[in-house]
């Protein structure tokens, strides 16, 4: 086995125990990672139906707000040019807050009106009534619009931070974890062979042992038996007519 | 009596006039107006119109065609036609299509004061004004970058110092809202263009003052309900109201009194004229609005002018009516174009 398919670590029991650790926080993590993940892709499918809703919406409203342009022209005359002069503030701001969602900070666009309304006389004389309409109509798909552009805003960062959350479950579950796995597995195989390895060398000693033990023993036996002999050896008495088969030393006869 | 008259209006060439403009009036008719309800495509629309006394005069524009683009063309063609008028019209009739310039002068230069008091530039607004309201002093007023540099220059070089010397000031330039300074010079102007056409007297008094008169009584019915709800007081909106209707003196007292649409309704229907315009008027889907029987009526009018000869009024009517022309062709192009067909049949005949 290579060693980058796990940490370079030596083997030993705190090292196994600090592993273990190591992989009861990696499965935690994986776990909670796994809930953010989930939450977030609630969030997201409804944002994702709330702009198809916001979407076709805006089709009516903006159809209906350019023909009510067409109605307020025809009985108001051509009204833009003075409109477009007259032009100062804008009566319509957008402010920019945050919403939280699991942890995610999405950003939330909301519309709110600055100032009256400085149209108010045009086409007193005539179309007036054309143009309020006019006003309500694009108002309101001014408003639609802020909420659109809100509503895509937080699909965009939601869908990023979908994509990153999802990047380190699977990072977690199919890097990590298997990594730890196997620098566990790993220290575990060292110290079994270690454990063997003190076994035989244990046996092996024995062994050494019980041979020198034995030798000895030989030895000892040995010993013994001369000594036996020895022993025997005094007790044999006088007229002991030495024969020419004991095996003694026979004195050399010189004449 | 009226032989001589009649020698002597048809000497002076206003009768080469009169006659052009009777020709120029023949517009379309309502087989027209049907065949244009029917078109599905702009194209479409313009090949109808070839067919009509409009003739090829979108022959050289680049497709796709556009609604602003048709509604520029169809303005062209009324300004020449009304051009070529003015230019062979000399001292009362000249005088007589001057005042009907004027009105449009008045939109041009509230334009221009607009865009003064916002710094805009001359080559800017130029453009967007309307071409029968042009005047040659125009120039002048835009170099003008205070509001006093610039209410002298309209004083001085305008055809329209008379209107702003009666009722406004220098500091109502620019305090004024630029739709009051704009409703008091209509009023002002509305009431010389009257006094002019009554003294001339004749034909002409008889069809300009009556149209006249119902202009007068139209704008201070629309001022009141338009100005409902608005910071516009109940004085302001008194002092715009021209004098020269049915309505004055009394009826616009009580108009200038009144609160609600109920009360304009009650004040209008003492006057035999209006009382039918107020009827069957309302704001469901389908019921006509008070402004379009309004339109129906001044229709009606213009239309009747036609029907005596050796007047002025005839011109006046011309321009009318085909500017409300050029706006139903404008209405069903629009409708045509947005695919909104369910009011392409609210333009008001012509007939």
């Amino acid at each position: 086995m290579s060693s980058h398919d796990r940490i370079d670590i030596f083997p030993s029991r705190m090292n196994l125990t600090i592993m273990k650790t190591r992989l009861k926080g990696a499965q935690k993590g994986h776990s909670l990672l796994k809930k953010k993940a989930d939450a977030l892709k609630i969030k997201f499918h409804s944002i994702l139906k709330k702009i198809i809703e916001a979407k076709q919406l805006m089709g009516e409203i903006m159809k209906e707000a350019a023909f009510s342009l067409a109605e307020a022209k025809f009985s108001g005359g051509d009204f833009s040019h003075v409109v477009l002069q007259n032009v100062g503030k804008a009566q319509m701001k957008v402010r920019s807050k945050t919403e939280n969602v699991a942890g995610v900070k999405l950003p939330v666009f909301e519309h709110y009106e600055d100032g009256t309304d400085s149209y108010e006389l045009t086409g007193l004389s005539r179309g007036g009534e054309q143009l309020t309409r006019l006003k309500k109509n694009y108002s309101k798909a001014v408003k639609l619009l802020v909420e659109l552009a809100s509503l895509q805003t937080s699909f965009v960062t939601l869908d990023e931070s979908i994509k990153i959350t999802n990047r380190r479950v699977n990072a977690i579950e199919h890097v990590i974890i298997p990594k730890i796995e196997r620098t566990i597995s790993y220290i575990i195989t060292e110290l079994d062979e270690g454990e063997r390895e003190e076994f035989f060398r244990l046996k092996k000693i024995q062994q050494k042992k019980e041979i020198i033990r034995a030798a000895q023993e030989k030895v000892r036996k040995q010993w013994e038996k001369e000594q036996e002999a020895k022993r025997v050896l005094k007790f044999i008495p006088a007229n002991h007519v030495p024969s020419i088969l004991d095996d003694k030393d026979d004195e050399d006869l010189l004449f | 009596l009226n032989f001589v008259f009649f020698i002597y209006f048809a000497v002076n060439t206003s009768g080469f006039l009169e006659g052009l403009v009777r020709g120029f009036k023949n517009g379309l008719s309502k087989e027209d107006y049907r065949h244009l309800t029917q078109c599905d495509t702009l194209e479409d629309l313009k090949l109808h119109l070839q067919g009509t006394g409009y003739g090829h005069f979108l022959a050289n524009e680049p497709s796709p065609l556009t609604v602003s683009v048709i509604d520029e063309k169809l303005r062209e063609k009324l300004v020449i036609e009304f051009e070529y008028i003015r230019n062979h019209a000399y001292k009362d009739l000249a005088t007589f299509l001057d005042f009907i310039k004027y009105s449009y002068m008045i939109d041009n230069i509230i334009l221009l004061i607009t865009g003064t008091l916002h710094q805009r530039q001359l080559s800017e607004l130029l453009p967007k004004c309307h071409p029968l309201g042009i005047f040659d002093q125009m120039e002048t007023v835009t170099i003008a970058s205070t509001t006093a540099d610039l209410y002298n220059a309209i004083l001085v070089d305008s055809p329209l110092a008379p209107f702003f010397k009666e009722c406004i000031s220098e500091e109502d330039l620019n305090e004024m809202n630029i739709e009051i300074i704009r409703n008091t010079l209509y009023k002002a102007y509305l009431e010389a263009f009257y006094d002019w056409c009554q003294q001339k007297g004749g034909a002409t008094a008889d069809v300009m003052c009556e149209i006249l008169a119902f202009e007068a009584d139209r704008r201070s019915i629309i001022i009141t309900i338009n100005s409902f709800g608005t910071e516009l007081t109940k004085e302001d909106r008194a002092k715009l109201y021209p004098r020269r209707g049915k309505l004055y003196p009394d009826g616009l007292l009580e108009l200038s009194k009144a609160d609600e649409y109920e009360a304009v309704k009650r004040v209008s229907e003492l006057y035999a004229e209006y009382k039918p315009l107020f009827d069957g008027t309302g704001n469901n889907p389908g019921d006509k609005t008070l402004e379009d029987k309004f339109f129906e009526h001044e229709v009606t009018l213009n239309v009747n002018s036609f029907m005596q000869q050796f007047q002025y009024g005839v011109f006046y009517s011309y321009v009318k009516l085909k500017e409300q022309e050029c706006r139903n062709i404008i209405w069903i192009a629009e409708c045509i174009a947005q695919r909104h067909r369910a009011k392409i049949d609210s333009y008001i005949p012509i007939m």
